[in-house]
């Protein structure tokens, strides 16, 4: 039943302009659903000036229409193991919160959450290791640093303030999140 | 659609007189590109799996370390033509049938924006139903791989 009105409310918030759903490119099958909160429709839709930041956001918004396109994920559920996996669970796994994990230089991270198997929340993106004006935030640095811990935050702040009554998909079975994945 | 697409698009209608394609246009073609070709290997791949396919064989039988095989299948950003056809000759004794696909004037498909939409009177029934749906089953045993990465 909270499977059910979870999607209602996602679907609601999306007629209603508070989410975005990010379009598959044209001719591709939308296998799954991202959904955007308003700092990633942001990034993704803000008029850019050609250049080394511009093709960064390219491959960004390829990478999540990659996605949706129901394309194969290797996605890694231990966190701090992650290696080529392009989804990452993250500490704590309690959380429930996921990145994904934009991996060619200079490497980003998107932090999201599962509403449903195949349904992604991306809320916030940061820079991995190098600054990068076109995302508002400090490079997330080692495993260590402060900033994923505040990365952390910023996406449980926003679930409660989207979702306030919802869990996000948790647990640890990989197909209760994606279909078309493999564990890395 | 997003103002990215929308531009990509107009680049492209332009033609062959047309002003320059715009480095981000060919940045994301070829990330979506690698992308899909990577896709396309790896459910290769992952059918060979169930047939007792794994890395160890695959380098054994291309002659590459198994680093290699590691690397190539583990980013589409390590794959490269000569790559493609050693993995496709491993993997399924196949090699690719060449094709193209209009990017221009195509239809979408199953694409459902829900922007502006109504949701509000939904039963669960209903919304179960506007959902995605999921993902056909993978592919194919066929020994000619034919790349149809888009819908005719």
């Amino acid at each position: 039943m909270t499977y059910m009105s979870i999607r209602n409310e996602w679907q609601k918030l999306v007629a209603d302009g508070v989410l975005a759903r990010l379009s598959p490119f044209i001719g591709d099958p939308a296998k799954r659903t991202v959904l955007m909160c308003p700092e990633v429709e942001e990034i993704i839709n803000r008029p850019m000036e050609e250049g080394e930041e511009a093709n960064r956001r390219v491959r960004l918004l390829a990478k999540l229409q990659n996605i949706v396109a129901g394309r194969h994920l290797v996605v890694c559920m231990t966190p701090y193991d992650a290696r080529i996996a392009n989804m990452g669970r993250l500490d704590p796994i309690e959380d429930c919160v996921w990145d994904i994990r934009c991996q060619d230089e200079p490497a980003v991270r998107v932090f999201c959450y599962f509403l449903e198997k195949d349904v992604l929340l991306a809320v916030t993106a940061w820079p991995r290791s190098v600054r990068m004006r076109w995302l508002g935030w400090l490079p997330l640095g080692d495993r260590y640093s402060k900033q994923w811990k505040r990365g952390i935050r910023v996406a449980k702040r926003h679930w409660g303030m989207y979702f306030p009554a919802e869990k996000p998909v948790c647990g640890d079975n990989l197909d209760e999140y994606l279909s078309n994945a493999t564990p890395e | 659609m997003s103002t990215f697409q929308t531009q990509l698009l107009s680049e492209l209608e332009a033609g062959h007189d047309g002003a320059p394609i715009s480095e981000s246009t060919l940045v994301f073609l070829r990330e979506r590109f690698r992308t899909r070709f990577f896709d396309f290997l790896m459910t290769r791949f992952n059918s060979g799996r169930a047939c007792g396919l794994n890395k160890a064989k695959l380098a054994r039988r291309i002659r590459k370390p198994p680093e290699v095989i590691n690397r190539w299948l583990g980013a589409p950003s390590n794959l490269t033509l000569d790559s493609i056809s050693d993995l496709m000759a491993g993997i399924s004794a196949e090699e690719p049938e060449m094709g193209g696909s209009k990017l221009l004037n195509r239809s979408p498909t199953n694409y459902f924006p829900l922007a502006g939409f109504d949701v509000s009177n939904t039963s669960d029934q209903e919304a179960e139903l506007k959902s995605p749906p999921l993902p056909a089953a993978n592919p194919t045993s066929n020994r000619t791989a034919k790349i149809r990465f888009f819908r005719q």
